[in-house]
Parts: C-alpha cells; structure tokens; sequence
C-alpha cells in the first residue's frame, strides 16, 4: 500500500442514525448469506459491513487500519461479499476495533465510512476454494512475448481516432440460454455508465449488431507489424493461418458481457493475447464459473468446449479480486489491451456443442423416438405407396456411379444398399450384384427381373462382417432423420465390406449450386417457371404430432432452406411427402472421418450431390 | 434367393445372439434355372465363400450332389468342379421357405424369392 493511501484513511464523525440503518440491512444480508447472527453486545467477532472483497478493500488497507489497535486477530475476507470478517482475541479487543473504525473510518475509494457489526460467529474460511481446473480445452501460456514485444505492440496503437471507439450500449451479444439473463442485467446495470470501449478490426469486420463477420467483405488485412505473432503461433504448433483480428482496449471500469464467439462465424481455435495490465477473465458454463488471471504478455487458447460451450466476459470494474499467500485481495486494474485472433469459418459449424451451436440452432430437432416414427410414415411407408410410379421414373443410371461399377472387377461380390428398383443391378455378368432395401413394393419390382435382392433395415445389414467386396448405397442414407443413424448406416457399409473393399455413398446435398452451376434438379424447375429465391417466411409446414414435429414443406426444385426437410411426391392426384435430410459441404467426409476402419478415398460433387468413396482398412489402427 | 447369397447371411443383429451364422434353411420351393457359366468368375469368388456352409447349406435343401464337402486343391482349374459350383451357387434358387436364426430360432421368412430380413425395434 503506498504512503498516499495511509494518509487518505480519514478519521470523520460519526452519524448514529445512519449507521443504525446500515447496521439494520447488513444483520439480515448476513443472516441470509451465511446463516450468521449479529450480536447486539459486544463478542469476539466484528464483521466490517462494508469492507469486503467486492467493495475494492484490500488486505493490507484494513490490516493498516487494524494493526494499531490490536495486536492479535484474524482477518477472514470472503470473495464475492462487500464484507468481511475480524475475529479478535477477546471482547475487549473488539470492542476497541469498533469504538474506533464503526462509523468513523473512511478508506481510499469509499464514499461513507466504514460500518461494524458484532456477531456471533463468523464464517470459517475466506471461501477459498482449490483453484478449479481450466475449462477443457483452455490453455494460458505466460511470457508468450517479450516486454520488448509487448512495448512495439502497444506503440502501435493510436486510440485517439473517434472511429474506432463502439458504442458499447449498441452491443447486442448473442447469448446463450441463462447466460442471456446473466447478460441483460449486466448491461442494465454496468453499460449505462461505461461509455466507449476501444475496438480495431483487421481483416473483417465484426459486425456487434448482428455478431456476424461478412466473409465475401474483407477490410484492411492484419498489418505487417504483428505478422510476427502468426510466426509464432505457427512454432507452437497453431493450425490456422488466422485472418480476423479484433483489438479491445478496456479502461478500468470497463468489461465484456459473457459471450460464446458465433459457431458459425470463426473456426474453433481462437486466441487471446493480453497486454498492458493484468485483468481477471471469468468463464461460465451453467454453474460453473472459473476466474482465469490474464497476465500481461500470456496467451489465452480457447479451443473445443473453451470456445463452443463455456461463455467469456470480464466484470466491468475498478479492480480484480486475485489470491495471494494471505488470502484473497483486490488488485487495481490499468488499462488492458487484447489482440484476439480468429479464423473467418467459411461453411457451417459442425462442433459436438449443438445446445450452444447457431448452425444446429438453425435446424429441426430430431431426436432418436421421433425419428423411427419419422422415417416410418415419411419414407417406409410413401416408398410402399409410390413403389411403382417411383420405378417408372428411376431408369437411368448416374454415369459416375455407372463408371464406379465399370471398375469393379470379375466375381465381385457387390451389395447395393437401398437398391430401390434395381437399377444398378442389372448388366455385367461378372460381377455377382445383391441388392437390399425396406421396401417390400420395390423389392417385388426387382424380382420380376430376378435381381438377387432381400428386404432389410440399412441400420441393420444381415449380412457378414468383411463379406462383400464392393457397396454402393444411392441416395439412401439422406433419409435417416439423426446423424447417429446416419453414421450407423455408414458403419454398417463399412463392416460388410471386406478389408481393401470399396463403397460408394450418394447423398443429396443442400447446395444445389456448385462451381456456379445449376444442378439437374433446379435446371428441370426452370423449364416451367424461373428459379425462385428462398422466401424463409412463406414456407409451408407439416405438423406431424406423432413426432411431436413440425418440418419445413421444400417446393420442389429450388434451394434448401435447412437440411431437414420434407419433399413432395406427386402422383396424379395424389400427393405424398418424403423426409429428406440433405447434406452440406463437408458434412458427408466429417461424418466418414468418424468410422475409424473406413478411410476416404475421394468426396466429390456430382449434380446436386455429395459423394464419397470409402476404402475399408486392412485392420484398425487403435 | 441364391446360395451365394446365403453364405453371407447373419441374424447377429438380433438382440441376445453372438453369431447368427449360418442361417438355417427350411426350403418348401426352390427353382432351378441355367446360368451362363464363367469359370473364371466362379473361381474368383470361391475362395470369397465359407465352403463348408456353403455345402451344408446345398445338402440341407436337398441339391449337394457330388459336391465335394471339402474345397479341393485344384479348384481353380478343374472345370467338372467350377460347373458344380456355379450351379449350386448360381442356379439354385429357394423361392419360399425361411430362413432360421441358429441361436434363437427366429424365422426370416422368404416369399417369391425375396427373404425378410427386417426386424422388429424389440429384436436390435
């Protein structure tokens, strides 16, 4: 404590009638915190109302204070509480204390003097708990630059353009669940005397009105001078080569509401390096919350549940309450300066945190009950019904899957899993071709042609492991409602095959565009009518109650608005509804990744399509 | 359905059975119809089967022949043998009948040719 504050302790004279109302409302905080009773005489125990960790006291002011008058004591500072605790050896020795400090002491910073309570007990420890681990997946390098580094950085740094200030009451955050609480109260109560908060972006711009970056709108790229901290992520082993940076400068007082960086708009690592003064970040994931010190010069990693599920924010306040060998105390804050590197995600988020994820937000929930139902009444049971007006329309085979049995070669053994009419199984004498599928109807279809076929469930192959040399599965497993059974038909391809074997998967995929070209599907739309935007609002909906569901009616021969969908069948007069979900870029090979005795050969587009060639592995790699 | 194709089937997705292999076959029609035969292709795929099931499977319907109950050495060569094979594994169709799990007894029926294999949600 320096010699200033000392002589800032001010000795005043006591109000009576004020301090009886101050002790008035401390009794029952204390009652209801900690089961605590105040005396009305004299004990061993003071509590200094409004002296705690909160109010910005630290240790050494009040031990200033104390030392004097008692020789003996202990001093107990719960966190969290605008009070604390002085036990002192004997009545007498409290009744000293609060003689002198009850309604007479003023410290540096406070606006009334201190009030003191006796009571009768107190609470027993500072309530420090064992530091609790790091979130998973953050991790904080110390020293990750030098003091000269961090010198240059900040020279950089000219605030005094207005430009750059936000406007923090415009923030408009996105939050999740509780936290959204968490955030409006925060706001209410802090922003409205916090005025501008420093904000730099390079790179892209972050847009705070709708937490979005614009990927096709790129600003001023990071600048020269800090490309040596891209070195250096990349000798720690950093896989992004990053291109959003966002530097906040926050002056005591200020602070950041907690917050999760958009799913959808950075990729998973993220990277904070703090400069200037040491400020205490919080994260905060349901209950838990976790106090994260960030020394000048460290280098916060935010990756996995850190990034995707666990909120961010620092209090706006004057100081931080930090622990020391004592117990805990504050620590007055200077200005802090954080460069946060990002990596603009082009595509969506496919992250294991679907509760805190936009993308699956954005989607139709669909859990595993509803989904047996769901594939039942919007697949099994249309296909039965439309059996054969789908077989007059489905002769042609798909060159690239045509080119993919071509190369098959002599006394293959080749599974078609969801064969439909068989119309991959007809042709060459050389290999033996086995179809399967669901439907009973279809089945009857292909028997007529005496294709070798078998009704069965793709979740569920009768067939032996590591039995078949070559599979191909057509637009099947886009009917699967969760992408746990999506993945258990892949797996269950990928068992029947034999090590070396060889499938192909076709997927209907969201993008109808790709490399600027029209697929078949929206090219047939257009010979009637012009291709239509995606009006989001003046889409129709199924209801389906036995699901507890309500999907989106996709009109046929236009774009996807989300990937669960279901599609119209009309015959004749009638009318039929088929559940689709239709991939996204990527979503097919991520999905693949996940089988570890499949690796992929190739992923490609092909009108409208996602496709992958898998190759089963001689054994599994552990 | 073919005897090829029997050689591959399981009912190991079943709740409770560890195995389900081979399939037990209870033929009440089979057909028998020609084939273009191939050598060659037949040879590549024997070595691709579990032989013995393949004959149990032949002899439980009636059809083994002079099938041999063991896969001779030559088989790649021997045309007498590859002509046997390719019509117990191509020519000979079990039109209904069904098909019965080993372990628990349960019945795949097969009608027209086409076994069932689907099974109910309390069966996985």
């Amino acid at each position: 404590m320096s010699s200033s504050d000392k002589t800032n302790i001010m000795t005043i004279e006591r109000d009576d009638r004020k301090s009886i109302r101050k002790q008035k409302r401390a009794y029952h905080r204390l009652l209801r915190d900690m089961n605590i009773k105040c005396a009305e005489q004299p004990t061993q125990h003071l509590m200094i109302c409004n002296g705690g960790l909160v109010t910005g006291i630290k240790r050494e002011t009040l031990q200033c204070v104390l030392d004097p008058l008692i020789s003996k004591y202990t001093l107990i500072m719960p966190t969290g509480k605008s009070y604390c605790f002085v036990t002192c050896n004997s009545k007498e020795d409290a009744t000293c204390v609060y003689n002198y400090i009850h309604g007479r002491i003023k410290l540096p910073g406070q606006n009334g003097p201190l009030y003191v309570c006796y009571t009768e007990t107190v609470s027993t420890t500072d309530n420090v708990v064992p530091d609790p681990a790091f979130p998973s997946g953050l991790t904080l390098m110390e020293n990750f630059i030098t003091e000269e580094q961090e010198k240059i950085l900040l020279g950089t740094l000219d605030w005094d353009k207005s430009k750059d200030l936000v406007d923090l009451k415009s923030l408009n955050l996105m939050e999740y669940g509780e936290c959204f609480l968490v955030l409006t109260t925060t706001l209410a109560i802090v922003w409205s005397h916090l005025k501008l908060r420093g904000v730099k972006h390079f790179g892209y711009e972050f847009e705070y009105e709708t937490n979005l970056v614009n990927p096709d709108k790129p600003i001023e790229p990071i600048p020269q001078e800090y490309k040596f901290l891209q070195t250096l992520f990349d000798k720690h082993g950093h896989k992004y080569t990053y291109d959003q940076l966002t530097i906040n400068r926050y002056i005591p007082g200020q602070g950041i509401p907690p917050h999760i960086d958009t799913h959808s708009v950075f990729e998973d690592t993220i990277l904070s390096l703090s400069l200037g003064s040491t400020w205490v970040m919080y994260f905060k994931k349901k209950d838990q919350k976790i106090d994260v010190l960030l020394p000048a010069r460290s280098l916060l990693i935010m990756t996995g549940e850190a990034r995707y599920a666990w909120t961010h924010g620092i209090n706006a306040r004057y100081s931080d309450v930090i622990k020391t060998e004592n117990g805990p105390t504050t620590q007055e804050r200077g200005i802090r300066v954080s460069f946060t590197f990002r990596k603009v995600r082009r595509g969506e988020c496919y992250c294991d945190f679907k509760n805190y994820c936009d993308t699956a937000k954005r989607e139709t929930f669909i859990d595993d009950k509803a989904a047996s139902e769901l594939e039942n009444s919007y697949v099994h049971k249309v296909y039965e019904e439309i059996a054969n007006h789908f077989s007059e329309t489905r002769h042609k085979q798909w060159p690239n899957v045509t080119k993919f049995l071509e190369s098959l070669e002599e006394g293959t053994l080749l599974l078609d899993v969801g064969c439909g009419n068989g119309k991959y199984l007809c042709g060459d004498q050389n290999v033996y071709k086995m179809g399967c599928d669901y439907s009973s109807g279809l089945m009857g279809i292909c028997r007529k042609q005496n294709f070798e076929v078998l009704q069965c469930n793709c979740l569920y192959l009768p067939y032996k492991d590591d039995s078949v040399d070559a599979i191909i599965s057509i637009a099947v497993i886009h009917h699967l409602s969760t992408e746990e059974r999506r993945l258990r038909a892949i797996s269950e391809i990928v068992r029947v095959l034999r090590p070396k074997g060889k499938c192909l998967i076709y997927v209907w995929a969201m993008e109808q565009r790709w490399n600027s070209q029209d697929s078949f599907y929206l090219k047939s739309g257009k010979k009637s009518k012009e291709s239509k935007k995606i009006n989001q609002s003046g889409i129709n909906h199924e209801r389906i109650s036995e699901c507890n569901l309500t999907l989106p009616i996709h009109e046929n021969r236009t774009d996807f608005p989300q990937s669960n969908m279901l599609i119209p069948w009309t015959k004749k007069s009638e009318h039929f509804l088929r559940y689709y979900h239709v991939f996204r870029d990527g979503e097919i090979a991520r999905l693949c990744t996940k089988i570890p005795s499949a690796s992929i050969k190739e992923v490609y587009y092909d009108q409208g399509n996602w496709c992958v060639i898998l190759e089963k592995c001689m054994e599994i790699i552990e | 359905m073919k005897l090829l194709t029997h050689n591959m089937l399981t009912s190991r997705a079943m709740k409770g059975v560890t195995v389900g292999y081979p399939l037990k076959i209870v033929a009440r029609d089979i057909r028998v119809s020609e084939v273009d035969f191939n050598p060659e292709y037949i040879a590549r795929i024997i070595p691709k089967l579990d032989w013995t099931v393949l004959w149990k499977a032949a002899e439980s319907i009636g059809h083994v022949g002079e099938l041999p109950q063991i896969l001779i050495e030559d088989f790649e060569t021997n045309e007498d043998f590859l002509k046997m094979a390719h019509h117990i594994l191509l020519e000979i169709e079990v039109i209904n009948g069904d098909l019965l799990c080993p372990e628990s007894g349960r019945k795949f029926p097969i009608n027209d040719g086409i076994p069932n294999m689907l099974l109910n949600e309390d069966e996985v």
